[in-house]
């Protein structure tokens, strides 16, 4: 391995100082001439047929520019998923529909000279609703004679997958690997359960915002804030069937996006809008919009079956999984694969099987969520190892280690299934899961705590530590793409292009260093622009964990481009071949004559002196397999027997992410991913009505923690090297968030002897659960 | 909820004297509303629950901000703020119950704005300072054209957001009668996180004879258990005249949930949680107000 200079060093964020001056970096940062104001009609009803709309008095209220909704907007049946194309996602939305399919479902959209007006439209606006029948339940969703959600006829997959809509299910897939129930023969204990989580909103700082306008060519630009620029600029093409030619998306500086953001959400309202209208537009949404229509993590139920024998060897498992997609199908069956493709190669077993389905519901749609399918998953697998481990008596550390996969090994469920259906074989290259184990176990003081929880005070409060083991793959295989480009100014700098979108995640940063590292400049002679469809080259956008691995590729494969450039030149200059040049500090040195030429002089040679050229390139990558990061999580809690209160005391998270591009940014996700799992473990849940309406869509209600709540948290980066990843690195984006369910869980249990198979662990819950111990208890004697 | 900050235009007053703003309020009546530090008010305007025409602003009235003692109590101007109450040394020291409150109540940036008064008026059954003033049997100042009259905090408060003022009157000061020798205090506060409002909160106080039984209690839970705070006279009842034993306190614990009568359809936690959990903390409050008051009688 060799030493780096820029890379693995935690240099400042590119954007921190401006973003610090609070300069208008943001989508809603400008202001232009002529903006008219949109807002949105939603539904309050769950399942319902509009028999008519009336926008008459609306559209004549002084200041209202233009209302959009079924009868005049043309019907192009799309996903709101922001993946790549052909989108393994269900065409089953339409801008405007005549039938709504949840509270908060789209009815309507008005652009007026400000905000008060186009409010004041909405309710003159009249809807002639016609009720349905609705369906809640995801296990009551394919019942015989359950209201049909997606009765229209022109709902389908565009690749071929099964889809049944006539009975709500959206998506199917099962597999084998080995032989399930041979391996449950063979084992000593077999463990047995069911799991359910639940809702969660992603609670970005920044809610959705767009700002449409044409440029003086006529071209629509659209400023928003979103993960997937490119994808924009197709599925609003789509939408409003013209040529991609005539858009151009630019995504600013994003307040936060965690995969709510891979979505195209309200772009084309906003550009349909600015098209009737001629005007500039803005659609922003409240938060209590994100609350009642964006979109929301997948609530599943899942049942494990796993066995293992004496020695801790695990012989089989079966996780049989049924997400809730509500009332849309966006990312219902990438996120349903990943319960398997992306969360299972964890675990050393021959015999696996998995049989998962997605349906429809009339709630809120789910979307991608950081961790996307695999947060559902760790959480019963990692509370069925802890169950096994403790069947056969063995440590979970121990049992942990033993059946976790290693370095150059494989899994067969890499082959068998990828996030979008084919699978891709690979060896694991790398991976310090076992340091991270044990480093982990070590600084958390495991074995100690475990010894000292043994005992527990006589008090009501009960103490009790639990840990996990967590993966997740990187990227789309063989279907995400990355590109950069880059080129040489006078001065020696270089602007770097990145199509790469970077959320407030340090992306900009980290592919500057691994740019700057490649040719051996300081981070400040790259100018980085980032997420223009006019001006940088393609990239998936900002998903699958894959921006430091896929982009940073890109990104170094650019620069070695752009090094061959310079040592040509450079050659030339000295009179010497380039074989014996090298880059060294802004400069080519020759390893023969010792002699020096600075990159200024360079440049001035290749603009103005000989054979002029732009030294400049673009390169490409795309993700041949997924990279396997790796997490070994711990966590201490406190837990009020008497009032159910369970408080995370300590949390230690030792993590492979291969090489930390900038430490003190992967420290940040990881820290980020540990704060959003313990909140959604503990406080964050939606309420819901029987009516099907959330009745908590605020800040107020629905608690997510904040600085005061937030534990001691201790993230160590335990390096590997990834061969494939740009100077050994992988992915840290999404894996941390998949830890506290399980880890929690296990805690809890290992404290009280309860196990939470439901989350999140309120009070309530736990009351309840300490309670319904007791009483078999008693039952029991 | 709309998108704007505050829904409707409104006239907006700054008066330097309580007679001012009596003036102001009785001229513009129910379509006045005062506001201290805005910390409710605006988020019920935000969501158009109210939508005042004239807004009175009373932060500029220097004679309704203070923290001072006399000999039977301390008195706490309408318009003090939270952050106030928990950085006066006075009140830590010779009032922890009301330290205790107010630095359970919110975060750090809405203590800076939030007022007492204000957390009084606008009577939400979950308030965090009420239950502490009452179990220091804490009076309510009014002012109002027609003079000054007062009121028990307990009487003052009615329901939810209902209060005993009547039209042109303004809260200006509580004034909380000092712990008797012998004293000791608790309040407990459960929240989902630390920025919520509470699930349930209980504030104690136990005073103590030379004998070492129980001379006088006050037992009061807040919380959404019921249109206001609920004070347990029953749990009162039975600790006084008592020897305080754990047993003895857990039947005042069990009483004092046997009064609530949470609202069904609340968010934060189930009724039944509720008087279940409301047990523990009475008992828990009533258990450490006791040890205080071994301590040396601090309260
Ligand atoms: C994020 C957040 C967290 C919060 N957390 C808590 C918490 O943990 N515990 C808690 O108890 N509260 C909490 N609150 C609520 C609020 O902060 C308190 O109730 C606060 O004390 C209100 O005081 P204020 O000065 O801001 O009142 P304002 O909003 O100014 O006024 C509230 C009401 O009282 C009336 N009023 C004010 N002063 C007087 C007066 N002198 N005479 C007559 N009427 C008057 C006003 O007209 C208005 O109706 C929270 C609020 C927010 C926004």
């Amino acid at each position: 391995m060799r030493k780096f200079k820029v890379v693995g060093k935690s240099v400042p964020k590119v954007d921190a100082l401006a973003l610090a001056q609070g300069k208008p970096l943001f989508t809603d940062d400008i202001e232009l001439r002529g903006m008219l104001h949109a807002k949105i009609l939603w539904s309050p009803h769950a399942h319902a047929r509009i028999k008519n709309i009336d926008t008459s008095k609306a559209e004549a209220l002084p200041g209202v520019h233009a209302v959009l909704c079924y009868k005049n907007v043309p019907r192009v049946i799309h996903t709101t998923a922001g993946q790549g194309w052909p989108e393994p996602s269900p065409y089953d939305i339409v801008m405007f529909d005549n039938k709504v399919r949840y509270v908060g479902d789209r009815v309507a959209a008005v652009a007026a000279e400000t905000e008060e007006i186009a409010e004041r439209a909405l309710e003159l606006i009249k809807v002639e609703y016609e009720p349905l029948p609705a369906v809640f339940d995801p296990e009551r969703a394919m019942d015989k004679g359950a209201p049909v959600i997606h009765d229209e006829p022109d709902c389908k997959y565009i690749i071929p997958v099964f889809y049944d809509p006539k009975h709500n299910h959206c998506a199917h897939i099962d597999l084998e690997v080995g032989d399930f129930e041979q391996g449950i023969k063979e084992a000593d204990f077999v463990v047995e359960c069911k799991f359910k989580t639940h809702h969660e909103q992603h609670c970005s700082l920044e809610p959705h915002t767009c700002i449409c306008y044409f440029d003086p060519a006529g071209r629509l630009i659209i400023r928003t804030s979103n993960q997937v620029p490119f994808h924009v600029r197709r599925i609003v093409a789509q939408c409003l069937q013209v040529p991609e030619r005539m858009i151009r998306v630019i995504k600013p500086r994003i307040g936060g996006g965690f995969g709510g953001k891979q979505e195209v959400l309200i772009e084309e309202v906003c550009a349909m809008l600015a098209m009737l209208t001629k005007r500039p537009v803005r659609l922003a949404y409240t938060r209590e919009e994100e609350f009642v229509s964006a979109r929301v993590r997948h609530p599943m139920v899942m049942w494990a079956k796993t066995g293992v024998k004496k020695d801790g060897t695990i012989t089989a498992i079966q996780l049989k999984v049924l997400s809730n997609a509500g009332a849309y199908g966006a990312h219902a069956m990438t996120v349903m694969n990943n319960t398997c493709a992306k969360a299972l190669p964890l675990f050393r077993c021959k015999n696996i099987k998995w049989v998962a389905d997605a349906v429809y519901t009339n709630l809120l749609p789910g979307g991608a969520y950081r961790g996307y399918g695999v947060t559902q998953a760790a959480f019963p697998m990692g509370v069925m190892m802890d169950e096994m481990a403790e069947a056969i008596g063995m440590d979970p550390v121990d049992f942990w280690k033993l059946n976790t996969i290693k370095e150059g090994e494989t899994s067969p469920i890499f082959k068998a299934l990828s996030e979008t259906g084919r699978g891709v074989e690979m060896i694991v290259e790398s991976c310090s899961l076992p340091e991270c184990i044990d480093k982990g176990a070590e600084v958390f003081g495991w074995r100690e705590k475990r010894e000292r929880y043994k005992k527990q005070s006589k008090g009501p409060i009960k103490h009790g530590i639990g840990m996990c083991c967590l993966v997740q793959g990187g990227t789309v295989p063989l279907i995400d793409m990355a590109s950069a480009y880059a080129k040489m100014n006078d001065d020696g700098s270089f602007n770097l292009l990145i199509g790469a979108t970077d959320l407030g995640t340090g992306a900009d940063t980290v592919l500057s260093q691994i740019f700057a590292e490649t040719l051996d400049i300081p981070v400040e002679d790259v100018i980085v622009y980032p997420s223009d469809t006019d001006l940088t080259p393609f990239d998936k956008g900002a998903y699958a964990s894959g921006t430091t691995y896929l982009s940073g590729m890109a990104v170094l494969r650019t620069a070695e481009k752009i090094r061959e450039q310079i040592l040509g030149v450079a050659a030339d200059i000295l009179g010497e071949p380039k074989e014996g040049l090298r880059i060294e500090n802004k400069g080519v040195v020759s390893g023969k004559s010792g002699k020096r030429v600075e990159f200024s002089q360079i440049i001035k040679r290749a603009l103005y002196g000989k054979d002029q050229f732009q030294i400049g390139a673009t390169a490409s990558e795309f993700s041949r397999l997924p990279p396997q990061s790796f997490a070994a999580h711990f966590a201490e809690v406190a837990v009020d027997t008497e009032t159910g209160q369970v408080k995370v005391l300590s949390y230690v998270a030792a993590v492979d992410c291969g090489t930390a591009v900038n430490p003190k940014l992967a420290e940040g996700q990881a820290e980020g991913a540990i704060l959003n799992g313990i909140s959604y473990a503990l406080t964050e849940e939606f309420i819901f009505d029987d009516r099907g309406r959330v009745l908590n869509p605020s800040f107020t209600d629905y608690k997510i923690f904040s600085a005061p709540d937030i534990p001691k948290i201790t993230t160590i980066l335990v390096p590997s090297y990834e061969p494939t990843g740009p100077y050994g690195a992988k992915t840290v984006g999404e894996v941390n968030i998949n830890g506290p369910l399980p880890a929690i869980s296990n805690a809890i249990y290992n404290a009280v002897g309860i196990r939470l198979y439901e989350t999140p662990f309120t009070p309530e819950r736990v009351l309840n659960a300490l309670k319904e111990k007791r009483k078999s208890k008693i039952k029991q004697r | 909820m709309g998108t704007r900050i505050l829904l409707n235009d409104f006239e907006y007053f700054e008066p330097e004297t309580i007679s001012d703003a009596i003036t102001i309020l009785a001229k513009y009546r129910k379509d006045a509303k005062l506001i201290a530090g805005g910390t409710d008010l605006l988020v019920d305007m935000k969501k158009g629950k109210i939508k005042p025409k004239y807004l009175v602003n009373l932060m500029k009235i220097l004679d309704l901000r203070y923290i001072t003692k006399d000999k039977r109590g301390l008195r706490i101007g309408a318009t003090t703020t939270f952050r106030e109450i928990t950085a006066s040394k006075l009140i830590k020291r010779e009032y922890p119950l009301l330290f205790e409150a107010a630095e359970a109540m919110g975060t750090v940036q809405i203590r800076n704005m939030a007022t007492i008064g204000g957390n009084i008026c606008n009577a939400i059954p979950s308030a965090e300072i009420p239950p502490a003033l009452v179990a220091l049997d804490a009076v309510a100042k009014i002012a109002g054209r027609r003079g000054e009259r007062s009121l028990p905090l307990e009487e003052f408060l009615m329901g939810i957001g209902k209060i005993a003022l009547k039209s042109g009157e303004l809260l200006t000061e509580v004034y909380a009668r000092s712990p008797p020798p012998r004293s000791g205090t608790a309040f407990l506060k459960l929240s989902r996180t630390t920025a919520d409002l509470a699930t349930l909160n209980v504030a104690v106080r136990v005073t103590l004879e030379k004998n070492g039984a129980c001379k006088e209690a006050r037992v009061v839970v807040g919380g959404g258990v019921g249109p206001t705070l609920i004070r347990s006279k029953k749990a009162e009842a039975l600790l006084k005249g008592k020897v305080l034993k754990e047993p003895l306190i857990e039947k005042a614990a069990q009483a004092a949930s046997a009064q609530l009568k949470p609202r069904p359809t609340s968010i934060r936690a189930s009724p039944l949680y509720k008087i279940e959990v409301c047990k523990v903390l009475v008992k828990r409050a009533l258990l450490k107000a006791l040890e205080r008051t071994k301590a040396g009688g601090a309260r």
